[in-house]
């Protein structure tokens, strides 16, 4: 026993020398996580600054059941960021929540796996690939594949979509990406929510959230004006601009950059006056906004769709307008929607085995390869009219990319905040100048 | 109190919900370090060192105690999967801490936390006053942060990313609230539970169990009487040989009769 205690201590003594490190010596063997060699790839199913997703099998020397053979699973990679602050607390987050969330319409981790590290190369970051069931379908998909929805299947899709929402917001969950790309569909016809990447814990005491978060199509009307204090009716404006999107079958509020987007969502429900949103005037773009009357038109252009009268209703009319105030604090809460009679009038929602379908599956990456394929034919045939829509989904991708920088953003903020209240008024740039320099002169100092 | 006794606990503990994110390992588990050929008294110190660490570590990063035992339970839990002999103790207390502060919402620079991690590793170690303060960007830096960032990675995978963990100090609160504790009690009782954060018992055991052998001890060390009856059934402990296991490894600490820092400085120092 003495001869143990005096090879731990060693191992203790020999910690001044940083080389000998043991923490690097050892294989790299897991317990609890399993390898990625488990599932063999066959096809790449989405893309995006948040990693690429993987529709995969289980090699079948690893399967315990026939269920499991016949069974497909997504594999999410997880970003390896090259920041300097060691794991992402974004995908930590994303995985505590998926770990903790257990519900039908909430999308289901089987597992997190890692890859295999070769030898003790420390310097390549091994991949962490969450493992998710396989869903046929989603719904950016769907409505591209231009799949009609009745009335009735729409009422289900919304239903189950809200019921999703409504455990997450139970839980203190906020999603903070609804969009179609991020709501699934099983051949079963269960709707699942999925993608937690930008999700957050709700604390009321909490006074800064990031406003930087949502996609932009998608991004309520406060964030867009700055607010830092929102809560969960965020997530309520993408579920009213999603259900739009289900009737006109193309985006409610495409906007290219932060400015028109929120010209576009004040142009269809008006300008919002001091009367109707009284905390407007804490806003940070307050000062900025024109606000010169202006109609509220949502009624007008929801009734002038050509799906009206056919799947479209003044009850859903009217739920919508519930969920796309523009003020927070009177927008529909998640229970009033699921308790709307837009639910309970004829026709009623339908079942799950009733929602349409469509042959293979239908995803949005694959729609995006379609389109870019289109658009290489197009260019070669010297036809230079170029898919607008195209474009815009890809501006709206570096949107998301941003959001990644969520807690850094954060903390920059608070901490200029801070500063200027202090007096100390200082630009960001010639700060950052300010502190290289001070580095260099330590360094001088260290070599003299 | 013989641990051998604590065997005959198992079978409360499949009582307690364990979930893939709280699993509780019994007492009659025989730790890797031990079955590596470690005597219990030597895991002990080298426990009490890592813990001693984080805790040191998470005063001077201005944590909150909650999250200072998150990493304290990161730590121990890694130990039950892992070997002392193999994984560096001192790096894995700094990755556990630095684990923790993701986890618990209280988000602390790397280099602060590898920077504060060497100057609080030199004190344990009975360094020459005054205490240089590493540079930021110098070599050992670098390689000290590469190694912080392995190591958390490398134990994140180890513990299978179930990293939520419940501590007892919310459990106490309620507890003391209901039993209408004064806050002397309190005081006292929260102090016993940062001590039981140093030793397997927070590994072992649910936090409510925790807890309540806080408020135990606590209340017989200040005579204060709390309820003549058994009243910790209320709180989800049925068993009295529970507390009494959980108590005999708090007081253990204290036989050394010596405070923990100087008590760590001479596990370093050997």
């Amino acid at each position: 026993m003495e001869k143990d205690m005096t090879t731990t201590v060693s191992k203790l003594a020999t910690e001044a020398k940083p080389k000998g490190i043991a923490m690097n010596r050892v294989p790299l063997k897991s317990w609890n996580c399993r390898f990625d060699h488990r599932y063999e790839q066959i096809k790449q199913v989405g893309k995006g600054a948040y990693g690429d997703v993987y529709k995969a099998r289980l090699k079948p020397e690893y399967c315990t059941s026939e269920e499991e053979e016949k069974s497909y699973f997504a594999l999410k990679k997880l970003i390896a960021t090259k920041s300097d602050e060691g794991f992402p607390i974004t995908s930590l987050r994303e995985i505590q929540f998926l770990k903790k969330l257990n519900h039908e319409n909430i999308v289901n981790l089987h597992d997190v796996v890692v890859s295999k590290q070769e030898g003790d190369n420390r310097d390549k970051r091994a991949d962490v690939y969450l493992v998710f069931e396989y869903m046929d379908y989603d719904i950016n998909g769907l409505i591209s594949k231009k799949v009609e929805f009745t009335s009735a299947n729409i009422k289900c899709l919304m239903q189950q979509l809200l019921t999703g929402v409504k455990y997450l917001h139970d839980n203190d969950v906020m999603h903070r990406d609804i969009k179609g790309a991020n709501i699934l569909l099983d051949g079963e016809g269960t709707l699942k929510v999925a993608d937690f990447g930008l999700a957050k814990q709700y604390d009321k005491f909490r006074k800064m959230y990031t406003n930087k978060v949502v996609t932009l199509w998608y991004r309520a009307p406060e964030l867009l004006l700055g607010s830092h204090n929102y809560n969960k009716s965020l997530d309520i404006w993408s579920v009213g601009c999603f259900m739009a999107e289900l009737f006109i079958g193309k985006p409610l509020f495409p906007g290219s950059v932060e400015a028109k987007q929120i010209d576009l969502i004040f142009k269809l429900c008006g300008v919002p006056t001091l009367e109707s949103w009284p905390s407007l005037a804490y806003l940070h773009a307050f000062s900025e906004l024109d606000l010169s009357p202006s109609p509220d038109q949502r009624e007008k252009f929801f009734k002038k769709l050509p799906t009206y009268s056919k799947t479209l209703d003044d009850q859903g009319i009217d739920l919508m307008l519930g969920m796309l105030t523009l003020n927070p604090d009177h927008r529909l809460t998640v229970d009033e929607c699921l308790e709307h009679p837009y639910f309970t009038t004829e026709p009623l929602p339908c079942q799950k085995s009733e929602l349409p379908k469509i042959e293979g599956d239908a995803h949005e990456h694959g729609v995006r390869v379609e389109w870019k394929e289109k658009l290489l034919a197009e260019k070669q045939n010297q036809q230079f009219s170029s898919s607008r829509n195209y474009r815009d989904r890809d501006n709206n991708r570096d949107y998301r990319r941003d959001d990644r920088r969520d807690d850094r953003r954060d903390y920059r903020d608070r901490r200029d905040d801070h500063r200027n209240s202090r007096g100390h008024h200082r630009d960001n740039r010639s700060h950052k100048h300010h502190y290289s320099g001070h580095k260099r002169s330590y360094h001088d100092r260290e070599r003299r | 109190m013989e641990i051998n006794e604590a065997l005959t606990l198992d079978k409360y503990l499949d009582h307690v919900a364990t979930d893939l994110d709280n699993q509780y390992f019994p007492l009659s588990v025989v730790s890797p370090s031990e079955l590596a050929g470690m005597s219990k008294e030597d895991e002990r110190k080298c426990r009490l060192y890592g813990a001693t660490l984080i805790q040191q570590l998470g005063i001077l990063l201005r944590l909150p105690q909650d999250t200072i035992s998150v990493g304290c339970s990161i730590f121990h839990r890694f130990y039950y999967k892992k070997t002392f002999m193999k994984c560096d103790c001192s790096i894995a207390a700094c990755a556990a801490l630095f684990i923790a502060t993701k986890v618990e919402e209280q988000p602390r620079k790397l280099r602060d936390v590898v920077i504060t991690f060497d100057y609080v590793k030199k004190i344990l170690s009975g360094h020459e006053r005054p205490i240089p303060v590493m540079l930021y960007g110098s070599s050992s830096f670098t390689s000290l942060n590469k190694d912080a960032v392995s190591a958390e990675k490398y134990m994140m995978k180890v513990l299978g990313f179930s990293l939520k963990i419940d501590t007892a100090y919310k459990y106490l609160c309620e507890y003391i609230r209901i039993l209408q504790g004064t806050g002397r009690l309190r005081q006292k009782a929260w102090n016993y539970i940062n001590d039981a954060y140093k030793t397997v018992a927070v590994v072992c055991f649910p936090p409510n169990a925790v807890a309540v052998t806080a408020i135990y001890i606590a209340a017989s060390n200040l005579n204060y009487g709390l309820p003549d009856c058994e009243w910790y059934k209320v709180f989800g402990v049925h068993d009295i040989r529970i507390i009494k296991v959980i108590g005999s490894e708090i007081l253990q600490l204290y036989e050394a009769d010596i405070p923990d820092h100087i008590f760590a400085k001479r596990v370093a120092s050997q």
